[in-house]
């Protein structure tokens, strides 16, 4: 086994490795601190390295693994966090020059019980500045696709889609609001889930709209993603808002198969005119092969599907707004003009047309709990094209309806799930002619991850996307 | 001004977009029947 061949292993086949002592921690960890020396400097996946404290975590899980007293399937298995995620000891900075110095006493719950799993942080990853997206001028760097680095790589949680791309980390955690999990996903390459609201805890995760923050998993495959949610889920008292349901073993049930499960093709995501003929033809082929994996496909309408997105940001922003007032009073000008702009015009959104948009949030949810009554699963893109270049999403604002393009119609593809709290994967579907991934997109009902999984991991081993690596890198 | 912030000149243009397409987009929502729904933003957690 190569380095390289090694680095781009699942983090579930990392770990087997690290028990059969065909690989140590140590080694992995050294290998992927190298990498990210000599990547990084371009791709802008990480904020900051903690090579050092992830050496010593990476020495004791070898010598557990010489003790044979492994800790379970992410033992020594190098992961690392979007910069959202507080890491004590570890400066945080939430992708801003206002938490530039921030060092957290305390670590996130996620990450506490990976670590408590075992698995060994090896850093922080950077994202759009307090996970709100549109951030134009990164302070640690512009993040950049792993498939090309002219290319946008998605956000909030950009670097997790970048580290787990180019074989940076094992498997990374992102946090999800709007889709910043399966977006950098979906433009990466990778799987990416955002969980049941309520599934994961969000205490030590920064907020930006509390009744949609969801912390979740990104991996190379669909088995890792199920490995490391049912290591993060379940009952926290630290945050009085995480479910307490029972969590499922998801990876027992991933390869269930398909027979019975009915998948319904969102109609207005995937055929609608706002959709590349790319992206749609992609989302077509791979419909087909989920019917010949036993899956019934039958076509299903969210008739305000294409509201989500202005909704989202109305009720999402307005959050952010009310979150970030005192800063931006006191130091406004230290936030990236791009942030800053964001949380001022949604602070000005008249109040009667923020109540419409709450309303109109619900009712969307309940179209979205419609259409999943009938099915088990929904499907569309990911997003209706792929990743911008970054050259484009810094072109000047020059009307009202270049911003709703810019922002509004390519979150209609992502919010739904996240106004309905339920779950969703995104798994890459293909690429476009020019190389760029195509994300596929699966929605389930609330705490049915499972489903959402097993179909996921259907596909997955039907196709060979998951397997292909970013040439540059690669 | 709103809320005491300030709006400095490099921002007013780009907010005021911003703000013009939330006014646009959202505009058609007054004129849908949705009195009838309820703002709740999620459903009841299942708890055990």
């Amino acid at each position: 086994v190569t380095d390289v061949s090694l680095v781009f292993q699942s983090a579930l086949a990392q770990g087997a490795m690290i028990r059969d002592r065909k690989t140590s921690p140590v080694e992995l960890v050294t290998m992927y601190l190298a990498r990210i020396e000599r990547l990084d400097a371009r791709l802008r996946a990480y904020v900051t390295v903690c090579g050092e404290r992830a050496l010593i975590a990476a020495k004791a899980a070898e010598s557990r693994a010489a003790q044979r007293r492994t800790l379970g399937a992410l033992d020594g298995v190098p992961f690392a966090v979007k910069d959202q995620f507080d890491t004590a000891g570890v400066r945080t900075t939430q992708g801003s020059n206002l938490f530039a110095a921030r060092v957290p006493v305390e670590t996130a719950t996620a990450v506490a019980r990976l670590e408590a799993a075992g698995a060994v942080l090896i850093g922080k990853l950077n994202m759009t500045e307090f996970a709100m997206g549109g951030t134009q001028d990164f302070p640690f760097g512009q993040p950049r696709n792993p498939w090309n680095l002219a290319h946008d790589p998605g956000g909030s949680s950009s670097g997790s889609g970048i580290a787990t791309a180019a074989g940076l980390a094992a498997f990374t955690l992102g946090e999800d609001t709007g889709g910043s999990v399966r977006s950098p996903a979906g433009f990466c390459g990778v799987a990416g889930l955002r969980p049941t609201w309520g599934r994961v805890s969000r205490h030590g995760v920064f907020p930006l709209s509390w009744s949609m923050d969801a912390p979740g998993p990104l991996g190379r495959t669909v088995e890792d993603v199920a490995v490391v949610l049912g290591v993060v889920a379940g009952a926290d008292t630290l945050d009085p808002l995480t479910s307490d349901a029972v969590v499922p073993n998801f990876q027992e049930t991933l390869t269930a198969g398909l027979h019975g499960i009915r998948v319904g093709i969102i109609a207005e995501l995937t055929a609608g005119p706002d959709t590349d003929l790319e992206v749609r033809t992609a989302i077509e082929h791979a419909a087909q092969i989920l019917s010949t994996l036993g899956a019934r496909i039958e076509p299903t309408s969210i008739p305000h599907v294409m509201m989500a997105g202005v909704v989202f940001m109305a009720l999402a922003d307005s959050d952010g707004a009310g979150l970030h007032l005192e800063t931006l009073r006191t130091r406004g000008h230290e936030y990236d003009r791009g942030t800053r702009r964001r949380l001022l015009a949604a602070g000005l959104i008249p109040t009667a047309l923020s109540q419409r948009a709450a309303r109109m949030r619900a009712l969307i949810r309940a179209e979205v709990k419609e259409a999943l009554a009938r099915v088990d699963v929904l499907l569309s893109p990911t997003s209706p094209a792929p990743a911008a270049t970054i050259e484009s999403m810094r072109l000047p604002i020059a009307s009202g309806a270049a911003a709703a393009e810019r922002f509004f119609t390519r979150r209609s593809y992502t919010t739904p799930a996240s106004l309905a709290g339920v779950p969703a994967i995104s798994i890459p579907c293909g690429f476009t002619a020019t190389g760029l991934p195509i994300g596929l997109h699966l929605t389930g009902r609330a705490f049915d991850e499972s489903t959402v999984l097993r179909v996921a991991h259907a596909y997955e081993q039907a196709t060979d996307w998951h397997r292909r690596h970013p040439p540059d890198v690669a | 001004v709103s809320l005491g912030l300030t709006l400095d000149a490099d921002d007013t243009q780009e907010v005021t977009h911003r703000l013009n397409a939330f006014l646009q987009a959202l505009g058609p929502l007054m004129s849908l029947p949705l009195g009838d729904v309820e703002p709740s933003p999620f459903d009841p957690q299942p708890r055990t």
